[in-house]
C-alpha cells in the first residue's frame, strides 16, 4: 500500500511500523502457543496451568507497554492504555480484545491473535506519542470455546453482564465446578488488580479482531472483511440408549444397538442441514458407552451445533433433527433424550462503529467486504451491551480449530493500520470541532 | 461305558475354585489374575501342587502352558486331552475357565478312583492364557500350540508398561524357544473342554449340558477415517469433509451387513467410536473405528467381512476422505468333531442328564486346539448368562454334572487298557 496517498492524515509511515508491530506479533502467537495442556499439541481450557502461563506471558508484555493488568472476577485479564488528553478525562473506554481459550488440538490465532492485535495496537498508539480522549482496554477473554464446561462465552457474557452465576457450580469432565476452578485460577495472579464491570455509557464501543474461519476473504483475496452480523446457534446434548451386550451372544434380531440408531441419526442431521441453504448442522461430540470392541453398544452421547443468520430457520431446523432422532429411536427400539438445548441468537454488529471500520478499511486502500460469522464470537455477547464490531482476518484455505490455521504478517499489519485509523477516526469525533 | 462306581467329588472342585479365586490382584468377590502375574504365578504353583498330589506328571513349555499326563497302558499313542484356562480379566469372576481345569481335574481323579485304567495317557492342559488382557491377543497359549502365532510375533508382544512377552516369560521361569512350543498335528488324539456357557439358554431351558457343535470365530478390523477439521460455524456443509459421517455410514452398513448373511450365525458390531478432535464446534477431522464380525461358518463370515472392508473404502472414496482399512485378526471357526459329539452324548444318556446341542458364540482354546486334532466341549449353564463380572455363578452341582459328562467321554475317549 501506497501511504503517500494518505498524507494527510497523522499516520506518515504508518504502514511500515504496522509491519514490524505485525512481526511481533506472529512471534508471540507463537510464544503462547507453547502455553498448552498437552505438549504434543495446542489444548489450553478454561483456568487450566496453560493459561495461567498465558496470562503470565500476556501480563509481562502488558506491563513492558506500560499498561496496568486487571483480573476480573472470572479470570479475564485487561490491560489498560491511558492516554487520555489530562485537560478533557471522560472516562470513555474503547475495548478491544479476543478470547485466550483453545479447542482440543487448536491452531495458534483463533482467538489469541485478536487479544495480541489490541496490545499491537496499543504499542503503536505509544510510540505515535497521540493523546486520546479515551482508554483502550486490551482484554482477554478467559473462555469462549465452551469446552472445559460445556457453555461458550464465559468470558465476555461476565463483562457484558449477563453471566449466570448458577454455572458456577457446573462440573468438568474432572468434577472441578467451575467456582473452584475460577478461584484456584486467581490465587496464580494475586499480583493482578480486581476489576469491577463496564458502565455501559463510558464504552466507545467493542472492537474484535479475529480469524474468518471460514474460506470468503481468501475467495475474494482480500485481507480483512467488516463482520455485520454473527450467526445464531443451537447447541444440544442428546442421548440414544440401547442395551449393551457380548459382540458374539446376542443375534442381530435381539439387539437394541445405540450406535445403529445414533449413526442413522448423525446421516439425518447431515441431510437436513444440507437441504436448508445457509445452515450448518453438525455432530462432532460422540460418547459411545462402554466403546469396547467387543461389547454391543447400550449408549450413545452426542451434542450437536446448528447455526443459521436467521432465527426461526434454525429453530426449524432444530426442531426437525430432535423429531428425526425421536422417530428413529421408536423404530430401532431405542430411548432418545434430549439433555440440553441452548439457544444463541443471531446478533447484529453494531451499524454505526462498522460504518467506521468499513470506512477505515477503504482509507487503508482494501475494498470494504461484508460478512455474516458463522462462528460464534465474544463480539455477539458483547454486542448484548456495547457497540460491537469485528475486524475479520484471512486464513489460509478457511481452516481453523486445527495445528495448520496459518495468518499471513501482511494481513495482520494491515488489520493493525485499520485499527489505527479506526481509533483516529474514534477519536477525531470526540475532540471539539 | 461301564464305568462302576464313578462319583464326582463336587464338594472338594468347588472347595478348590474357592482357594484358586483367592490368588487374586483385587478384592473378593471379585476376582482378577492376568497371565504371569504374581497372583497367577502363586495360583499356578497351587494348582500343579493339586495335579502332583493326584500322581499326574506335570511340566510347562517355553509359554507357560502346563501339562499334566495320567500315563495309559500306551504311553505311544497320542493322548486324550482335557483343559481349558486359569487367568482372569481384573473384576472378573471365579468360574469362566477354573471349571475346565480343576473340573477337568476333578475327572481325571474320579477315574482314577473307580480303578479305570487308560489305554492312551490322559492329559490336563492348562494354557497360559486365554484372555488377552496383558498383550491384547486372546488365546495366546492355544494359538501358540496351534501354529495360529509366528512364534517371533509373539515374543515382540509388549504390555501396557512395554514389558516383552519374551523378556516376562523368561523372569517368570519359562526359557527356551518358543518356536519349540508348537505341537505336530496328531500329537493329541483329541481335546474336550468343560466350560461355562456364558449365555443363557441352558439355564433358560433347564437343561445341564449343552454339547458344542461349532465354535463361532471373530474377525475384527480397524478402520480410520482422516478428512479435514474445521470449525463447525464457518466452514459450509458442501466445503466439509467431516470423518464422522462415513463413520456413521458404515455403522449402518455393518448392521446391515450382518442382517442381510442370511444366516441368524452372522453377527457384526460396531463396538468402539472415536471421534477426534471431539469438540462440539470442531468438524470431526479423525475417526477410529473397530468392528468384529462372527460366525460359524468361515466362507459366510469372511463374504461379509469382505464386504464391510469393501464398503468402508467406497464410503470414504465417496465423501472424499482417506480411508484405511485392516484386519486385526480372522481367525477360522471350528467345527467340533461328530464322533466326540456323539462320545458326549453317549456320557450324558449314561449319566442321565438332558443336554442339548448348541453353538459356542463366544471363542475359547478349543478354536485353536481344532488346529491340531477333533473337539469337543461340554457347555454347562451359568446363572444369568453372565461371565466376566464378580457375580458370575455356577452351582456346585452344575459343575459336578459337567465333570461327570467329561469323565464318562475322556474314559470313552481314552479307552479301557486292554
Amino acid at each position: 500500500m501506497d501511504m503517500t496517498t494518505h498524507s494527510t492524515l497523522p499516520v506518515d509511515g504508518l504502514s511500515s511500523r504496522c509491519r514490524s508491530a505485525a512481526e511481533r506479533i506472529m512471534d508471540r502467537c507463537n510464544d503462547l502457543a507453547a502455553c498448552t495442556e498437552d505438549p504434543t499439541q495446542l489444548t489450553r481450557r478454561f483456568c487450566s496451568p496453560a493459561m495461567v502461563a498465558a496470562h503470565q506471558k500476556l501480563r509481562h508484555w502488558m506491563t513492558a507497554t506500560g499498561m496496568p493488568t486487571r483480573l476480573d472476577p472470572l479470570a479475564n485479564l485487561i490491560g489498560r492504555f491511558d492516554r487520555s488528553t489530562s485537560d478533557r478525562p471522560t472516562g470513555q473506554v474503547l475495548l478491544v480484545g479476543s478470547h485466550l481459550d483453545t479447542v482440543v488440538n487448536a491452531g495458534r490465532y483463533d482467538g489469541p491473535l485478536g487479544v495480541l492485535i489490541g496490545l499491537g495496537l496499543a504499542e503503536l498508539l505509544r510510540a505515535e506519542s497521540a493523546r486520546m480522549p479515551f482508554a483502550i482496554d486490551v482484554i482477554g477473554f478467559c473462555e469462549e470455546e465452551g469446552i472445559r464446561y460445556r457453555t461458550p462465552f464465559i468470558g465476555s457474557r461476565a463483562v457484558a453482564g449477563n453471566f449466570d452465576s448458577a454455572l458456577l457450580d457446573r462440573v468438568d469432565e474432572c468434577g472441578v465446578s467451575m467456582r473452584s476452578a475460577v478461584e484456584s485460577f486467581r490465587k496464580t495472579a494475586s499480583d493482578c488488580v480486581d476489576t469491577v464491570g463496564y458502565d455501559r455509557e463510558k464504552v466507545v464501543g467493542y472492537i474484535e479482531p479475529h480469524i474468518e474461519q471460514g474460506p470468503v476473504l481468501e475467495q475474494e483475496s482480500l485481507p480483512v472483511g467488516i463482520v455485520t452480523a454473527i450467526a445464531g446457534q443451537t447447541r444440544a446434548a442428546v442421548r440414544f440408549i440401547g442395551r449393551a451386550g457380548h459382540a458374539g451372544t446376542v443375534p442381530m434380531s435381539l439387539r437394541h444397538d445405540a450406535l445403529a440408531g445414533a449413526a442413522e441419526w448423525i446421516m439425518q442431521v447431515e441431510s437436513i442441514g444440507r437441504r436448508t441453504p445457509g445452515a450448518v448442522a453438525t455432530v462432532a461430540q460422540m460418547d459411545v458407552i462402554p466403546n469396547v470392541s467387543n461389547v454391543l453398544p447400550g449408549e450413545v452421547r452426542l451434542r450437536i451445533d446448528a447455526r443459521h443468520s436467521d432465527n426461526s430457520t434454525r429453530h426449524n431446523l432444530v426442531s426437525e433433527v430432535l423429531r428425526a432422532g425421536k422417530s428413529i429411536s421408536e423404530k430401532r427400539g431405542l430411548k432418545f433424550v434430549v439433555d440440553w438445548q441452548e439457544h444463541y441468537p443471531a446478533v447484529q454488529m453494531d451499524a454505526a462503529l462498522s460504518t467506521r471500520l468499513a470506512a477505515a478499511v477503504a482509507e487503508s486502500g482494501v475494498q470494504p467486504l461484508s460478512l455474516v460469522s458463522g462462528a460464534g464470537h465474544d463480539a455477539a455477547v458483547m454486542a448484548g451491551r456495547f457497540p460491537a464490531a469485528m475486524l475479520f482476518l484471512r486464513c489460509r484455505g478457511g481452516l481453523s480449530h486445527h495445528p495448520d490455521e496459518s495468518v499471513r504478517a501482511d494481513d495482520v499489519a494491515l488489520a493493525l493500520e485499520v485499527l489505527v485509523l479506526l481509533v483516529y477516526k474514534l477519536a477525531a469525533e470526540f475532540a471539539p470541532s | 461305558m461301564a464305568l462302576s462306581g464313578l462319583t464326582i467329588d463336587y464338594t472338594r472342585t468347588q472347595r478348590e475354585l474357592d482357594r484358586l479365586a483367592e490368588f487374586s490382584s483385587v478384592s473378593a468377590p471379585a476376582v482378577g489374575r492376568v497371565m504371569l502375574s504374581d497372583a497367577d504365578m502363586a495360583a499356578r504353583d497351587y494348582l500343579k501342587s493339586l495335579f502332583a498330589d493326584a500322581g499326574l506328571r506335570v511340566h510347562t513349555d517355553p509359554a507357560g502352558n502346563v501339562f499334566a499326563r495320567w500315563i495309559g497302558a500306551e504311553p505311544s499313542l497320542p493322548a486324550v486331552v482335557t483343559g481349558s484356562h486359569t487367568d482372569a480379566i481384573p473384576y472378573s469372576g471365579k468360574y469362566d475357565g477354573t471349571v475346565g481345569v480343576l473340573g477337568g481335574l476333578e475327572a481325571i481323579r474320579s477315574l482314577q478312583r473307580c480303578n479305570f485304567q487308560p489305554r492312551r495317557s490322559l492329559e490336563l492342559l492348562m494354557f497360559t492364557s486365554e484372555e488377552p488382557t496383558r498383550y491384547g491377543v486372546g488365546c495366546l497359549g492355544s494359538r501358540l500350540l496351534s501354529g495360529s502365532l509366528e512364534p517371533s510375533r509373539a515374543d515382540a508382544l509388549l504390555d501396557e508398561s512395554a514389558d516383552a512377552f519374551s523378556e516376562l516369560r523368561q523372569r517368570r521361569g519359562f526359557s527356551g524357544s518358543l518356536s519349540d512350543v508348537r505341537l505336530a498335528e496328531g500329537h493329541y488324539h483329541a481335546f474336550v473342554e468343560l466350560h461355562t456357557e456364558q449365555g443363557p439358554l441352558l439355564e433358560r431351558d433347564g437343561l445341564p449340558i449343552g454339547i458344542v457343535t461349532a465354535i463361532a470365530a471373530p474377525a475384527a478390523i480397524r478402520v480410520t477415517y482422516t478428512g479435514e477439521g474445521g470449525h463447525a460455524g464457518a466452514v459450509l456443509m458442501p466445503d466439509r469433509r467431516d470423518a464422522l459421517l462415513p463413520a456413521a455410514e458404515l455403522a449402518l452398513e455393518v448392521d446391515r451387513a450382518a442382517r442381510g448373511s442370511g444366516s441368524l450365525d452372522t453377527v457384526a458390531t460396531m463396538g468402539l467410536l472415536q471421534v477426534h478432535p471431539g469438540a462440539v464446534n470442531g468438524i470431526p477431522s479423525r475417526t477410529y473405528m473397530e468392528i468384529d464380525v462372527r460366525d460359524v461358518q468361515l466362507g459366510r463370515r469372511d463374504q461379509v467381512l469382505s464386504h464391510i472392508e469393501e464398503l468402508a473404502m467406497r464410503i470414504g472414496a465417496r465423501r472424499n476422505v482417506e480411508a484405511s482399512v485392516e484386519r486385526i485378526n480372522a481367525d477360522p471357526p471350528a467345527q467340533c468333531d461328530p464322533q466326540i459329539a456323539a462320545t458326549i452324548e453317549a456320557a450324558c444318556h449314561d449319566a442321565g442328564l438332558q443336554y442339548q446341542r448348541m453353538i459356542s458364540r463366544a471363542y475359547h482354546d478349543s478354536l485353536f486346539m481344532a488346529l491340531l486334532c477333533p473337539i469337543g466341549m461340554i457347555f454347562i449353564p451359568c446363572r444369568g448368562g453372565v461371565s466376566h463380572r464378580p457375580d458370575e455363578y455356577s452351582s456346585p452341582e452344575a459343575i459336578g454334572a459337567g465333570v461327570e459328562v467329561l469323565a464318562r467321554t475322556l474314559a470313552q475317549l481314552a479307552e479301557i487298557a486292554p
